[in-house]
Parts: C-alpha cells; structure tokens; sequence
C-alpha cells in the first residue's frame, strides 16, 4: 500500500546517501511544501477540534427545546421566530440541528475509533504471530470483506433492532477489515527491518519490540486511514439513518432528520436542506482534515 | 502466474466456506419466526397447527448444524432454496434481478470513466491551474454529498422539473437512467481525483522526461505516454470498484425505484426472507471474490511493469481501492 | 385490506422507501381498494339487486376522449412483499381488481353502500343456508370461454377454499347449474351477497392457466399482456367487454411505489392519478393541471390501551389517557386537516354509529386530576408523575404507514403534558408485535365498513380471540352480540346489535378513536369518467374512464 512504501521510503529518506542525491533545490522546495503541509494540519485539525467542542456545547445555544412539539406550526418556513423552520411535527429545526450534531458526528467517529482499534490488535497480531493463526483470521478477513458491505450492515442493524447504539454495531462489523489488513501489511514489513531484528537479537521481549518498536511504526498508516474514514463513516451513518436504522425517535439526529425530510422534499425543503447542509459542512471538515493528515504523514501523495 | 491462478482459487474455497457460515448464522439470528411471517401474510395471526407444519415442513426444528448442513449441501446442487415470500427459487429470483443490477453497474461504470477520464486528465494538465482547482473542489463537494441526496436531487430536477426521465425507474423504458446518473456522478467524485493523480504521477516518470527531451509532441507524450500508462491503473480500479458497485447500488435502487438486486435484498430482510437473503449475499460475496481475482490476474497481464510487484500485493492493494467505493452506495 | 400492509412495511430497512411504498400501497387502499369493498348495507335477504346499472354491450359508448390513449397509474392495495395476482392469498384479488383484469359477481354501490349486479344479475337465499346467484348470460372470458355457473364456482372453490379473509363467510359448498350458482354455508351467513362483492372474491378462468400467480384470465375490460415480477402490468382494452367499449387503448401500472414518489411521479406526467401523502396535496390544489378528489372513508385511526400491561392496568390510568390527547391538533398537524376527528367507531353518517357514551374531551387537568386521585404524584419534580417510588413510562408501539411514526410522537408530547413518559416502538411485523401483548398504547387503522357491513370490523377486532383484538377485549356481551350478528340478515336489527356493541366498548376504556381517514385522489387533467363513492375511487367502474 502506498501509505507503507511512502513510510518506507521515509526511513529510507534518513539514509545519508539518499540526502546527498537530491539537489539542493529540490531539498528547499521540499521543506517548503512540507511548511505548507504542516500549515495546513494545523488549521484543519483546530477546525476539526472545534467541531468536536462546538456539537457539545451546540446544544446550549439552542433557541429552543429540540423535542418541544407545537402541532399548530408544523412545517413552517423558515421565519424571524424559527430560523431554519420547523419540522413535520412543529419542532425547531435549528434546536434539533444544534442538538442533534454530537450523535452524528460521534456516532462516526466511534466507529472509526473502534474498528481502528479492533482491526489494528488483529492485523497487527496477524502479522505479528503469522502462520496457521494469521492464515485462518486472513480468510476470515477475506470473507468479511467479500460481503456486500451496505447489505450486511443493513442486515446487522435489522437483526439487533434500530437505534443508534445497534447501528454503530453494525457499521462495525464490516468495517474493521480494512484496518486488520492495512495493520497487518504494515507490520510484516516493518518485521523485516534491521533495527526489529536487532532489537529481537539484543534480548528485548517480542512483546516489548511489538509494543516499542512494531506498533508505532505502523500507527501512522492506521492514523490516515482512520482520519480518512470519518467522513465516510458519518456518511454511512447518514444511509442507515435514510433506512431507518439510525438513532431511534424522537432524538435528533441529521441523518435521521434528512429521513424525515424527505417526505416534504418539495412541500418544506428546509426540512432537508439544513439537515442536509450540516452533514455536508462536517463531512467536508472531516474530509479536509482527513486529507491534511495524509498529506502530512504521506508527503509524497497528493491524495486519493 | 499459473500457479498463482490456481492459488488464488484455492483460496476461494475457505473463504466461501467462512462466508457461507456468516451469511447463514446472520440470518438464522434475525428475530421474528419465518413460519409465522410467512403464515401471517394475510393479515391473520398464523394457527398453532398451521405453524408447527409449516415451521415442520421448512426443517426450522431441526437442529441448526443440520439446517446449516443442508442449505450447504443443496447449494453445491445449484438449489438456493426457495423465497418464503414468492415461492420461487432463489436462484431464479437472482436470476431474474441480477440482470438488472449489472447493466445498472456496467452503465453507470462506463458513464464515470466517460466522464471522469477527460476531467481528469485536464486537471492533470492543468495541474494547479483554476480548471484544476474548480474540477477538485467541485469533485469533493460532490463527494462529500450522501448518494441518496443526490439521487433525490436528480429526481426533482431531472424528473419534476425539467421532465426528462421518470422518476420511478421500475417498468420504464428509461428508467435506468436516473439511477445510472446518480451513481456516475456520485462515482466520478473519487475518480477524477484518482485519474488525475495516476496521470501527475506517470507526468513525473522519467520516461516522460525522456520523451520531452526526445522532442515529442506534448499531446503525444501525454496520450501515448502518461495515459497509456495511466489507463491499467485506473481500469483496474474500475474492477475492483465494479465488484463492489454490484453489491453497493441498494440505496440508490431504492430511491430510484429500480428493479435491480440490491432493492430486492433490502425487501427481503425486511420481509425476513431467510432463504432470498443468504442466498443474495452468498452469490454476491462469491461474484465479488471472482471479480477480484479476474481483475488482479488481467491487471497483472495488462502491466507488465507491475506484475511483479503486483503479485505480492495485489491482495493489499485491493483493500484501498475498493474503500473509496463504500461511500457511494450511501 | 387494513391489516395486511402493516406488516408488510414496516420494512425496518425498506422502511423509509420500500415501507412508505407499502404506504402508498395502504393510504391508497383505503382509498380506491377499500372503495371498491367497503361501504354501506341494506340490501334485503331476496333478491334485491335486479340490473339496475348498465347491462350488457349495448354499445355504452364512453364518451369523450382519446380511444388510443393509455392510462398509468400505480396500483394500490397491494400489500404483500411480492406481487401476485393469485386471489388465494388474502386481499391480493384486488390486485386484479383494480387493474381491470377481473371482476366480481356483484359490486358494492359505494354512494348507497348496497349491493349490485356485475358478473351476476341476482341472489336469492332459499333458506337460511342457501343461496342462489344468477350468472349474467353472453359474459365471455377475455379468453373466448363463456362465463358459466361452473366456471363461477371452480373460481370461488379455488379462492375460498384458500383465502384466510373469507372464513368470514363459512361457505361449505358450491354447486353449478346451467347458469345457476348455489352456494351453501355452514349455519347462517347473513352478508354472504356483500362479501361476494369483495375483490378477494373475483372471478376467472381456472382452465386457462396454472399459475395463478402470474397473471389470470378475468371477464374484465382490460386484458393483461405483460407482468414483472414486482407488478408492473401492461394491460390493453377488451374490445369483446360485456359493458362496452373500454375507454382507453391500454393500460399501464406501476407497484409499490412510495408515496413521495408518486406525487413526484404525477408532476412528472408518468401517472395519470395516484394517492399523495397529506403534505403534498398542497402541490396538486389549485393547480390548473390537476384535479383533487377526497371523499371520506369508513377507516378509523384509533389506540388500542392494554389493560394487561405495566401501568395501563391501572384503570385511572386508562381513563386519564381518555383526556390526554388533542385530536385536533392532531388532525392538522400531523394529517394536515385531512380528515375528520372521532371518538366514536363509525363515520357520522353510518346506520351502524352509536356515539361515544363517555366524556373523551381533552383536558390536560382533568387527565392530572385523575392521576393525582388515584395516587400518581411528581414527587422527585422531574415532570413525570410516580406512584409507589415508580416513574410512568408507556409503550407505544407503531409501525411504518398512515404517519404513525409522527403520531406517535405527537403523542409522545401529549402524555408528557400530563406528567407521564413514554418510549416509542416501531415495529416491521406489527401483528407478531402486538400479539405479544407487551405494549401500553398501540396505533391502528381499520376500515369499519369492510364490504359496506361493521361485521368484518367488529368481530376481529372485539370478539374474543380476534386476530386483530390485541389487547384481549373480552366482553361476554360483547361475543354473544357478535355471535347473533353473524346470523342476522335484518339490516336494521344488525344496526342494533352494533350499537349495542358499541356501548360495551365504549364502557370500558381500553380503545381511542381519533379519527376518520379523508382519502384524496390527485388526477392530471383530462381523465375523464372516473366513478367516485363514499370510500373513494370506484374501480368497478375503471373501464368508463378516458383520456384526452
């Protein structure tokens, strides 16, 4: 994977030998862009913060309470008295967008937290332990990632009912594959590098070369990934919530709120649009901050 | 390579066997009696008798290693079993969907390359230029839009508004436009960004330097050279990304109103139509693993430059390129 | 019809989409498909229907419009998984039905709410288990073959023999003569004419086929030429039709679509009529290229309170939630005034409604009063009143069609005004959930008129052991009225045992009427000749209908 051959060649890069090969020019304009990079990690991640400290607080700036009905003023457009209108049953939508946003975005990023984490300890203990035990869990990586993966969510979540916790489950259930596989490639080659061998060969314990040496090596591979796949997994979210399988009523939730809207698609697009704008706002963030991160740690992609 | 063909089907054979374990215990969990979903169609709560028969007749007391084993065993006859709710076989409920998905996938594949390869290429010429930078930030507004927004977008516009296409696919001449549409579109986001990085990349090579230096025309370098170059790349994207799109278009068929597989999976779990949706899920993991190993082995074919490297991590490889395609099926 | 669709959506996944296709399906069931079956009474036990509508052919001619047009539309009342014209299973003869394929032996008047002649000219009950129907003489099978007595009753063999629905009827037998029809019933079966006028009950060419599944022979005006599996029918006209001349070239209709789309479906010029969802009505009125039909219908959108469960076993609890909902606000805000607020069973003008005998105004005080006698106090402040150190929280079990969900949540909001919790539950197979019996508060629609009588309403839903009673009503009284009902064929004396009925249940406190259901129907200009009744678009008269 080009995440590994990058690091690699990283490492490669300390060599002395690899320096002196490459003209000065090219040195400086090389830190320059890494100035950039670096620049532009550092916005996206202090906007990324800011999102994660903003859906918290989010809901003290509400101007109303998100579950208050008033079945005098459903679907009213967007006014003085509520902002972004109300919904099918007279709830504020701006409260409900301010309230709703931690289970959106949390709800991505737990995921991502914990298939980076399962996926990780099975790839890297794959790629650690090797033989029968990485040949069978591999298979069954192979098998997992051989699934439809929508089907099989939809299925998970089906099986264990609606609501957000199940739903999370579910996205989970598929999703860990990819960083099993990723964890395991990067540990097999970082194995193979002399200063593992060397540290095997100095006496430490193979738990303490896997925790000290192997694991944060291929930490940086799993870290692009991971911040690479909120954005996707808060979209993910947002099909499942489209089913009726997200977050159960009456809970605010955008993607839930996006499924309620879309039966006045045409009557009260507000009841879509802002919804929809939310999730677009954060996926973008997220994506962006995603992007920086891989820049940062893959200097020689642009991105994918 | 002939033993690596044959090593990558042997491989198939543990796989499926995991795969068919899951896709059966998956279902075999679900809530909800089939017997008594079937049997309460009507509207009437289903008679203790007329359960306990049909619960009899479709093997649901025996036990599950032995319901396990002859679902196993009937499908290496070709039987999938029957769906609860139509009484048909599954595999002709298959039969008769797949069609649909396929040219939905093949159409909405060939419409992304259509359209993505030219996009991208002019970005990768005019690399940091503002056709460049609008086409990128266009493409990641694109990407950063849940499918079924767009789809629901396309309905409207194309359908309410302007008249063009139906907006419900099923039954229609031209129904499968708005869906293929909406995947294209969706699908071309990630792709002009893939395509023009592939190409900046090959622009960098040294043998396009040698080609410039030689004096060749610009446009000859970029077409004969970069993209000639570029291409097996990106259509080995396109493969590993089609197998996944064959599994991943339900939403979409859904808002759509498509006839196609993925709508009638997600009706079938919905339904608790054990038998439709082990089998769907059995037949597409089986058509995704295929459509991997066709695509790694033509891939090693096609580029001889990588074969060799190729070969060691096509499986790895895999696993990112077909990443990018979860997130059009949302 | 009612139930059928609600298990069917609920489609947890299809939910949003496939479910609210069932939606559609269902909103529109009340509409045309409980048009076609539901409806008033008051035929005597001889034979009252005579050829009173157009006889044969005569050459009817239909007026107006293009006799090469083709009409779309989506199909409605179909409320299975799968598509499938095969009128074994229960409520899928409509299927046919409303497509113009296949007709039954006598139609329901849906203005009148009596029984009329179709395929059949006359009934007559011989005795108390006997009846004789009359085959209309020079009806032809699309397929060439004369519609006889016998081909009627290998039909009604076949569909009784099998249709759940139509145990109602307790026929035991049919015999054929000539173009005579002799059905003979286990004990009494006093509306066995009105459920004959079912669209579970159609007529077709047993011989023709053996899959009926897939597509039937009918006597209709429409000949079914082409089927997908999911129901999309391609229908052309039956230029040897019985009535006449059909009023288009051909026919087209599409299945199971959801109701936003069909809506959109209409803007877009694919469908000549549909049902649209309550909120997109407003596209369509007052619109120049739209016509909007409502009519009100005979289904009910009512709670059931469970008397065996958690908190509502407490009476007063059961009385406070009498008070606790403001159907008002209801019906405009969550139906859009779409129509009309109950807190009786039956629709004002039906001969078989007895009004409410209690006070059911909404009254948040007197609904606290009650809680705060019987011993429900906020103690903790919280909102949310306890008794015995213990928080109320209801359940409230839905499922995806008729806008339940955000009733449900309406209601939610309401209980919470009178100090009481409550969790919502959606179900994807709502009768194995209700049957359960774990539930506080469930939402339900019926049509209370099924086949113009309150038989098929009553009796499910109140007698003991009622498919659809699901919080185990059980009134001795109650079940022997209902016993008698069966039997009586005096429409006025089954008026009285309704009512009589009625008293019991509203006695107790175990149900909610909210209210009854306007269905509206959205045409593109120039469909012409469309039929209406009480319940809505009349099918039977699908043949008269043109296009410009």
């Amino acid at each position: 994977m080009e995440a590994i051959k990058s690091f690699n060649e990283k490492i490669d890069g300390l060599k002395p030998s690899s320096i002196i090969s490459k003209s000065a020019a090219k040195i400086r304009k090389r830190a320059l862009k890494k100035n950039r990079t670096k620049l532009r990690f550092i916005i996206w991640s202090c906007i990324a913060a800011a999102l994660f400290v903003f859906v918290i607080i989010a809901p003290a700036f509400a101007p109303y309470d998100p579950y208050a009905i008033d079945l005098k003023n459903t679907l009213s457009a967007p006014s003085d008295i509520h902002v972004m209108g109300t919904d099918y049953v007279g709830r504020d939508i701006l409260s409900r967008i301010l309230c709703g946003g931690y289970r959106s975005v949390y709800a991505a990023v737990a995921v991502v937290a914990i298939t980076a984490t399962i996926g990780t300890i099975i790839g890297t203990l794959c790629g650690y332990i090797g033989g029968a035990f990485d040949v069978i869990v591999m298979r069954i990586t192979d098998a997992f990632q051989a699934f439809p993966s929508l089907i099989f969510t939809i299925a998970v979540a089906a099986m264990l009912g609606g609501g957000m916790l199940n739903a999370i489950v579910a996205m989970c259930a598929i999703s860990w594959t990819s960083y099993a596989r990723m964890a395991r490639s990067s540990v097999m080659s970082v194995k193979e590098r002399t200063y593992v061998k060397a540290a095997l060969i100095t006496g430490s314990s193979k738990a303490s070369v896997l925790f000290k040496t192997i694991l944060p090596n291929s930490l940086g591979s799993i870290i692009v990934m991971a911040s690479m796949h909120v954005s996707n997994e808060i979209l993910a979210f947002a099909g499942l919530s489209f089913l009726g399988l997200g977050t159960a009523k009456p809970f605010p939730e955008w993607g839930t709120m996006l499924n309620d809207g879309q039966q006045t698609l045409q009557t009260a697009p507000w009841t879509v649009i802002f919804p929809g704008l939310a999730i677009f706002a954060v996926v973008i963030i997220m994506g962006m901050f995603g992007d920086s991160v891989n820049e940062l740690l893959n200097p020689d992609k642009d991105d994918n | 390579m002939k033993k690596y063909i044959i090593k990558r089907l042997l491989w198939l054979i543990p796989i499926m066997f995991i795969v068919s374990l899951i896709a059966f215990f998956l279902m075999y969990l679900s809530p909800g009696d089939p017997a008594a979903i079937y049997l309460s169609q009507g509207g009437d709560a289903p008679d203790a008798e007329a359960l306990a028969a049909l619960r009899e007749q479709l093997g649901l007391n025996d036990p599950v290693w032995v319901q396990y084993g002859r679902w196993v065993g009937n499908i290496f006859r070709g039987d999938l079993g029957t769906s609860i709710f139509t009484g048909n076989p599954v595999a002709q409920e298959i039969a008769n969907y797949f069609p649909n998905t396929l040219k939905l996938t093949a159409l909405s594949m060939a419409l992304t390359l259509a359209v993505s390869i030219p996009l991208g290429i002019l970005c990768a010429v005019f690399e940091n230029k503002w056709i460049d930078v609008v086409l990128r930030v266009l493409s990641f507004i694109n990407g950063s839009m849940p499918g079924f927004f767009i789809a629901m977008l396309l309905i409207l516009i194309l359908g309410v508004r302007l008249r063009w296409l139906p907006t419900i696919s099923s039954g229609s001449a031209l129904g499968i436009w708005m869906p293929t549409f909406t995947l294209a579109i969706a699908l071309s986001a990630s792709y002009v960004r893939q395509i023009r990085n592939a190409i900046i990349e090959e622009l960098g090579q040294d043998y396009i330097r040698m080609e410039r230096a030689k004096g060749i025309k610009e446009w000859a370098v970029l077409f004969k050279g970069a993209l000639k170059c570029a291409l097996p790349r990106i259509l080995t994207l396109a493969g590993l990304n089609f197998g996944a799109l064959l599994g991943g278009t339900s939403i979409i068929e859904i808002v759509c109103t498509y006839q196609g597989l993925g709508r009638l999976a997600v009706n079938s779990i919905t339904n608790r139509d054990y038998p439709l949706m082990q089998g769907y899920v059995l037949v597409m993991a089986f058509i995704y693993v295929i459509v991997n190993l066709v695509v790694d082995i033509l891939h090693a074919y096609v580029d001889p430059r990588v074969k060799q490297q190729y070969m060691k991590s096509a499986v790895r490889k895999k696993v990112r390129l077909t990443d990018g395609s979860n997130k059009v099926v949302q | 019809m009612k139930k059928t669709k609600f298990m069917k959506f609920a489609g947890i996944a299809a939910s949003a989409v496939m479910a609210c296709g069932f939606l559609a399906g269902c909103g529109a069931t009340s509409g045309t498909d409980s048009g076609t079956t539901t409806a008033g009474s008051s035929e005597t036990t001889t034979a009252a229907a005579t050829s009173a509508s157009s006889t044969s052919a005569s050459g009817t001619s239909t007026g107006s419009g293009n006799p090469n047009a083709e009409l779309y539309y989506t199909q409605s009342g179909h409320t299975q998984g799968t598509f499938t014209t095969d009128p074994a299973v229960a409520y899928q003869g409509a299927n046919t039905f409303n497509l113009g394929i296949t007709e039954t032996l006598f139609n329901l008047d849906l203005e009148t709410r009596e029984v009329k002649p179709s395929l059949a000219t006359e009934y007559k009950q011989v005795d108390d288990t006997t009846w004789e129907i009359t085959i209309r003489d020079g009806v032809k099978f699309s397929n060439g073959k004369e519609l006889t007595a016998e081909a009627c009753k290998k039909a009604l063999e076949y569909t009784f023999g099998a249709n759940s629905a139509l145990a109602i009827a307790n026929v035991s037998s049919f015999e054929a003569n000539g173009q005579t029809l002799t059905i003979k019933t286990d004990g009494i079966s006093a509306i066995l004419p009105r459920i004959l006028t079912s669209s579970d009950c159609i007529i077709f060419d047993t011989e023709a086929s053996s899959d009926y599944s897939k597509g039937l022979i009918g006597t209709g005006p429409y000949i079914l030429q082409n089927m997908d599996a999911e129901g999309n029918c391609d229908m052309v006209r039956n230029d040897d039709y019985w009535q006449g001349t059909p009023g288009v070239a051909a026919i087209h209709a599409k299945t199971g679509i959801e109701t936003a789309q069909i809506a959109s479906a209409l803007q877009s010029g694919e469908i000549d009529w549909g049902g649209v969802a309550d909120s997109d009505l407003q596209l369509f009125e007052n619109n120049p290229d739209y016509t909007v039909e409502t009519r009100n219908a005979s289904r009910v959108y009512y709670l059931y309170i469970n008397p065996n469960y958690t908190f509502t076993e407490d009476n007063a609890v059961r009385e406070a939630l009498q008070h606790a909902f403001d159907r008002e606000a209801i019906l405009e805000g969550v139906y859009q005034g779409h129509g009309s607020v109950t807190d009786s069973i039956f629709v004002p003008d039906s001969k078989f409604r007895a009004e409410q005998t209690k006070d059911t105004s909404y009254n948040v005080d007197e609904a606290k009063k009650i809680l705060s006698d019987a011993g429900y106090t906020d103690s903790n402040g919280d909102g949310i009143v306890e008794k015995d150190g213990q928080a109320v929280k209801l359940n409230i079990t839905t499922y995806k069609a008729n806008n339940f969900p955000n009733l449900c949540e309406a209601l939610q909001n309401m209980l919470k005004e009178i100090g009481i919790d409550s969790e919502i539950v959606v179900s994807e197979q709502i009768m194995d959930e209700l049957g359960k019996g774990e539930f506080n508060i469930a939402t339900y629609g019926y049509n209370t008129e099924t086949y113009g009588d309150c038989l098929n309403y009553l009796e499910p839903v109140y007698g003991e052991g009622g498919n659809s009673n699901f919080n185990k009503f059980n009134v001795p009284e109650v079940n022997d009225l209902l016993a008698k009902l069966k039997e009586e064929t005096d429409e006025s004396k089954r008026a009285e045992y309704a009512k009589e009925i009625q008293k019991y249940i509203y006695d107790a406190n175990d149900h909610i009427y909210l209210m009854h259901v306007i269905n509206s129907t959205v045409f593109r200009k120039g469909i012409n000749n469309v039929t209406f009744g009480l319940g809505g678009m009349d099918m039977s008269q699908l043949w008269k209908i043109t296009k410009d």
